[in-house]
């Protein structure tokens, strides 16, 4: 048995199409009529990246804190501030 | 406020943040017939039920009236509506897609508050900017 795709014009005749269809890009909803082609704002495109990101930025943040309050994220905060005083009296000597 | 004015509050400001205050506008007895709905919205709750579903999909949504023609006790208010879909609409988990959509509001208004109205939009249309009907669907043959 074979799939083959079909428009949904072929199977129910002429079907209206949106006027309006958001930019697969950015999200931005485009004016198919519009004049001229559309660019994508690069605001507009970061925060449209990042909603679909927003699930694995959650769990990232979930990740990262319980990280920050085990044995070894403990330690590793307190090298780096080590460090970072270190680099402060470094920094004031040279 | 004339019946245009009160059609046009209706529509705009449950969208500024202005639901409890427009809820002055809508008749106790008030019925709003909606396609794809299977039973009228009905009274100040009815009214707030619907903008609340399409407000939870489109937290940012705003609609802007098109046109306006009056007759007697009767209002029809074309508008256009965007929006962000950033919560869930009916089942539809959010894309973060941005939707234009039309519509007509056709308003029995009496005594200062709406009594009916018939809600019509390019439902079609919506779907299609949300993915939600494809453009294109699979079919078997032999």
């Amino acid at each position: 048995m074979m799939v083959a795709p079909v428009s949904l014009e072929t199977m129910f005749g002429p079907s209206p199409q949106s006027r309006y269809m958001p930019c697969a890009e950015c999200g931005a909803s485009v004016d198919r009529a519009g004049a001229g082609p559309h660019v994508c704002d690069t605001e507009r495109l970061l925060d449209f990246h990042l909603f679909q990101l927003r699930e694995e930025i959650a769990t990232f943040d979930a990740e990262l804190a319980a990280w920050l309050v085990s044995a070894h994220g403990r330690f590793a905060t307190w090298i780096a501030e080590r460090d970072r005083h270190g680099g402060d009296e470094g920094r004031r000597r040279g | 406020m004339d019946i245009k004015e009160i059609s046009r509050r209706l529509a705009e400001d449950p969208w500024q943040g202005k639901l409890e205050e427009v809820l002055e506008l809508v008749g106790d007895d008030y019925v709003a017939h909606v396609p794809g709905s299977a039973e009228p919205f009905r009274g100040k709750e009815g009214f707030r039920a619907f903008v609340t579903t399409y407000q939870t999909g489109f937290p940012d949504g705003r609609i802007t009236i098109d046109d306006q023609i009056a007759e007697g006790d009767v209002v029809a208010t074309r508008w256009t509506g965007r929006g962000t879909h950033t919560g869930e609409l009916m089942g539809l988990p959010p894309t973060g897609r941005e939707i234009t959509v039309a519509g007509i509001t056709y308003s029995r208004i009496a005594d200062g508050k709406v009594r009916e109205a018939w809600v019509i939009w390019d439902t079609l249309a919506m779907m299609q900017q949300l993915g939600a009907v494809p453009e294109t669907m699979p079919v078997r043959t032999t």
